[in-house]
């Protein structure tokens, strides 16, 4: 915080004021004598600007500062949209057509098969899915051949609309063992899919290649006849997409109930805060391609701390939320215009949710998507990395209250060049002008290396807020004055110390609601008022 | 025998004289023996002359001793201020061997020396001096004023070698003395303030200061004696003229030159007003960041005087210029005269004396001297010489006889002691 470097600056300046009183003439046997030195030594100003975060804060026409929360609540994942059905196809191939013995040289072909075969979404409880094209995030595709024949086999498998880097297609072989089953997992994370088919003219469609050969290895021949027979299973598991596009149909899924940490409230460090006629938004940006119903089951604020947990409520729970789509943008992909969507919760209590200073939120909500089951578009898409993100926004202009907002810095400490033997007693004297409408209670310590504390400069030095008149408007800042005795063991502190460590605690003035103008400053004076041996 | 015993321990600690370098007597302008009678003479002379306008013995002493001021000191002190306090102080130690030539004896010599001086030269208001004395504490809310103040401090050592010529005809002796230094600066201050204020706030919030001030300082290090911060050329001339038992008149100049001190120098000036209300760390507006981050004295002297440049200047030096004149009464047995050296370069530029020398025998010489200088004040002293033997002469004195044991009085403090060696 910036207290933090003007609290170093106050004490560095005042005690380099007094080395300028010595040292501005040289080091000479010299006569000494007592003055009387009166005088300010440093002065800031502190804007609202450096009390709160920019971020935090809109200035309106008239001055009047609105506060602006925004905190991201829960992202959402639709994991059962981003993952491709565990699929599993059964090749049976048998030779009792054969009329006679056949002998296979090393490498002949045994059989061929190249066919389309279909994305099974429906066994899954998924409706009206057609997707075009799929990337693989992650996942991998079992190859597994029984080969009952007299001799070991080349099974090959190749899904000819799964391409890598390019033109690498997907292409695993296996060879296997007269009598024996081969399986192996083969990785498919990376492998972009087209889902169109061979024909190009389908939807959730992935074509594929099958080929069992002789196995090249052999030293003769394979002599295949017709109680020879083979087959091949195929199973994907684990498949998750990075992105997909076609039409999500329409589909409910169910989120919760999930706990998200808010870290909101830990950053500011606070006490308590209530928020006068707040405008609470719940902000939704879709980022996925399709548009959804959504429908707030529960909300519920969580102090871990205290143990205080309160639930939402008002008529927005159970009320169907619809959020439009979002839009792919260029060409390249990731380029999402997410679609915001900005749902006034001013009528609930959240704002009382606010004030038990929640650190989790728990949440249970349902989804639909694509609700008005629009079947002819093509152009649902989502991003694995892109999930719908859901936040809290709230503008406070009427009023705020906060209650033991905390700060507190450490600054490096160097007083090895303080010369405070001249000092023969007297005072600071810190004064405050204060227009904000809060209270600031401070304390203000030297520490040695350990960050043990050695010394106080002053502990619970009150800086007394500006007082709203019936407007909410301060017209008079108050003055606060806090004096602090240079003791012998101060001026050794100060020459001694290794950091400085400052505690401040704000909370509005009165306990109640203000309201703050962006004109609103504090200007903080030391002024020195000791006695001082003089020797020039 | 107390007191002239204090006037020579005096003089010797304090090292408080006014005269130069010189072969003679100052009060009684001797024949010189003739030229084939000596072969080298040897002379070291102490000289130191403290005066102020304003300052009493016991402040000054206080200073000189560098001792703790106390507040009914200080009090005492400011009560009977005037309005423009002159104070200065006028030292130099050192020591010279004349030879007479061996092939023009008695006509031409050389000689060469060496010489420390220091000379305080200061011009102060009464408020600026209240200010410097008490602090500021005790005058807020009210205006202090220091329209003209300067202060001026000059150490420096001298090696000094010359050729001198008698010119003897009948009974008129007349002698031209020239020589060359080589100036070794030691410290060097100068401070002035024109037209300046200062006002505090009652409740110290602000100080209002107009200055207009300019400094030049040799280094912002104390130099010790040994210790060589600039160097420089001067030059010194003497012409007397004596006629025996008669009169005698002559003239001097010294330090006609210059000290240029080296690189470490630093001069500044400053000619602002404004109102002070700390050091600023203007978050709002500026965003800070404009503090030193060091305040050792430099970065102070810097944020004084945020223009000033480090580098070599010139000083000249305070050139004297001595007059001196008198009349032999009784046949040598009296000699009345006047001496006068003046200082064109300082505030207190004028040392007026005037004096009877009794000659006894030869042997002892009873000075009376009376001191008028730019201080505007009368002082009283004596001067007593002797020969001890035929070859060591001892002259001792101090104009200020009638203040320098008076703590209450007017700051007049001096004295000399020079001792010659004739072979």
């Amino acid at each position: 915080m910036r207290i933090s470097r003007y609290l170093k600056y106050v004490v560095f300046i005042f005690f380099g004021f007094l080395i300028l009183n010595s040292g501005c003439r040289k080091k000479s046997p010299s006569p000494s004598w007592n003055v009387e030195l009166l005088a300010p030594l440093f002065v800031d100003t502190i804007g609202v600007y450096d009390v709160f975060n920019d971020s935090l804060i809109v200035e309106n026409p008239d001055q009047l500062l609105s506060f602006v929360f925004n905190e991201k609540l829960y992202e959402i994942n639709v994991d059962s949209l981003v993952k491709l059905p565990d699929t599993l196809f059964n090749f049976a191939y048998s030779m009792d057509w054969l009329p006679f013995p056949i002998p296979l040289a090393p490498g002949d072909l045994i059989i061929s098969d190249t066919f389309d075969w279909p994305l099974d979404y429906e066994t899954f409880g998924f409706e009206g899915i057609a997707l075009e094209e799929a990337y693989v995030r992650s996942g991998f595709i079992h190859f597994e051949v029984f080969n009952k024949s007299d001799g070991p086999i080349l099974s090959q498998f190749r899904i000819n609309s799964a391409i890598k880097n390019v033109s690498d297609t997907f292409n695993v072989s296996k060879t296997v063992e007269s009598g024996q089953i081969a399986s192996e997992a083969f990785d498919f994370s990376g492998y972009r899919l087209n889902l169109r088919g061979s024909n190009n003219d389908t939807v959730n469609m992935l074509n594929y290649y099958i080929g069992l050969f002789a196995d090249p290895g052999i030293p003769d021949t394979l002599l295949l006849t017709s109680v020879d027979s083979f087959s091949v299973n195929i199973y994907f598991e684990d498949l998750v997409m990075d992105y997909a596009k076609g039409n999500f149909g329409k589909n409910d899924f169910h989120f919760g109930p999930e706990i998200s940490h808010l870290g909101f409230f830990n950053n500011l460090n606070i006490g308590g805060i209530s928020m006068k006629d707040a405008k609470v938004k719940l902000q939704i940006h879709n980022t996925y391609g399709v548009d959804g119903n959504m429908k707030i089951d529960q909300i519920t604020a969580i102090n871990s701390s205290t143990g205080e947990v309160l639930g939402l409520e008002g008529d927005i729970l159970d009320s169907l939320l619809y959020i439009p789509g979002g839009t792919q943008t260029g060409n390249g992909l990731g380029n999402i215009q997410p679609s915001i969507n900005d749902f006034d919760f001013s009528e609930t209590n959240f704002n009382d949710l606010l004030q038990i200073i929640p650190d989790q939120i728990s949440y249970t909500l349902d989804m639909t998507t694509n609700p008005f089951e629009d079947s002819i578009t093509r152009e649902h898409f989502f991003y694995y990395d892109y999930p719908i993100e859901v936040y809290l926004d709230m503008e406070v202009s009427q009023g705020i209250m906060l209650q033991d907002l905390f700060g507190w810095g450490r600054s490096e400490w160097n007083g090895e060049n303080i010369d405070l033997e001249n000092v023969l007693n007297g005072n600071l004297v810190l004064k405050y002008t204060n227009w904000f409408p809060f209270t600031f209670d401070m304390d203000l310590y030297l520490e040695d290396e350990n960050m043990e504390v050695m010394d106080t400069l002053f502990y619970e030095g009150v800086i007394e807020g500006g007082l709203p008149n019936a407007d909410g408007r301060v017209l008079q800042p108050t003055v606060s004055r806090i004096q602090v005795e240079l003791t012998g063991s101060l001026r050794k502190s100060v020459k001694d110390a290794k950091f400085a460590y400052f505690q401040i605690y704000i909370n509005s003035v009165e306990g109640g609601h203000v309201k703050v103008y962006s004109d609103y400053v504090m200007e903080f004076k030391m002024i020195g008022d000791f006695e001082w041996i003089m020797e020039p | 025998m107390n007191r002239l015993l204090y006037i020579f321990i005096f003089s010797f600690l304090a090292n408080i004289s006014f005269a130069q370098v010189e072969m003679q007597s100052p009060y009684f302008p001797e024949s010189r023996e003739d030229g084939t009678e000596w072969k080298w003479k040897a002379t070291g002379n102490w000289n130191e002359a403290v005066n102020s306008n304003s300052f009493t013995n016991d402040f000054v002493k206080a200073i000189d001793k560098s001792r703790f001021l106390d507040g009914q000191l200080i009090d005492g002190q400011l009560a009977n201020m005037v309005d423009k306090t002159l104070a200065g102080q006028i030292r130099s130690i050192g020591g010279r061997f004349y030879m007479n030539s061996k092939k023009k004896p008695g006509k031409q010599y050389f000689f060469f020396g060496i010489e420390h001086q220091h000379i305080l030269d200061t011009y102060m208001d009464k408020d600026l001096l209240a200010l410097f004395l008490k602090g500021n504490k005790p005058y807020a809310g009210k205006t202090l004023n220091a329209p003209n103040s300067e202060f001026y401090n000059i150490y420096f050592n001298q090696l000094s070698g010359g050729v001198g010529y008698n010119f003897d005809k009948e009974d008129v002796k007349q002698q031209l003395q020239w020589g060359i230094s080589l100036n070794f600066g030691q410290n060097y201050d100068y401070i002035s303030l024109k037209n300046s204020m200062f006002y505090t706030d009652p409740d110290g919030e602000y100080l209002d200061v107009s200055l207009s001030a300019e400094t030049k300082l040799s280094d912002t290090v104390w130099a010790e004696f040994y210790e060589v911060r600039g160097i420089g050329l001067s030059g010194e001339l003497l012409y007397s003229y004596t006629k025996t038992n008669d009169f005698h008149f002559d003239v001097s100049f010294k330090n006609l030159g210059f000290v240029r001190w080296n690189k470490n120098a630093f001069s500044g000036t400053m000619d602002t007003s404004f109102v002070f209300n700390g050091l600023e760390n203007d978050t709002v507006n500026t965003g800070g960041g404009s503090l030193p981050s060091d305040f050792d004295k430099n970065a102070l002297r810097r944020l004084l005087f945020p223009n000033a440049e480090t580098g070599s200047f010139n000083t000249v030096l305070p050139l004297k210029i001595g007059v001196s004149a008198g009349k032999f009464l009784s046949e040598g047995k009296l000699y009345l005269g006047m001496k006068a050296d003046y200082y064109p370069f300082l505030k207190a530029p004028l040392m007026l004396e005037v004096f009877g020398t009794w000659n006894v025998n030869n042997t002892v010489y009873i000075t009376p001297v009376m001191l008028y200088s730019s201080y505007g004040k009368l002082n009283f002293g004596l001067s007593l010489g002797a020969n001890i033997t035929k070859n060591l002469r001892l002259d001792i004195g101090s104009s200020y006889l009638n203040s320098m044991f008076s703590g209450s009085s007017l700051a007049g403090q001096g004295g000399f002691v020079r001792l010659g060696f004739t072979y």
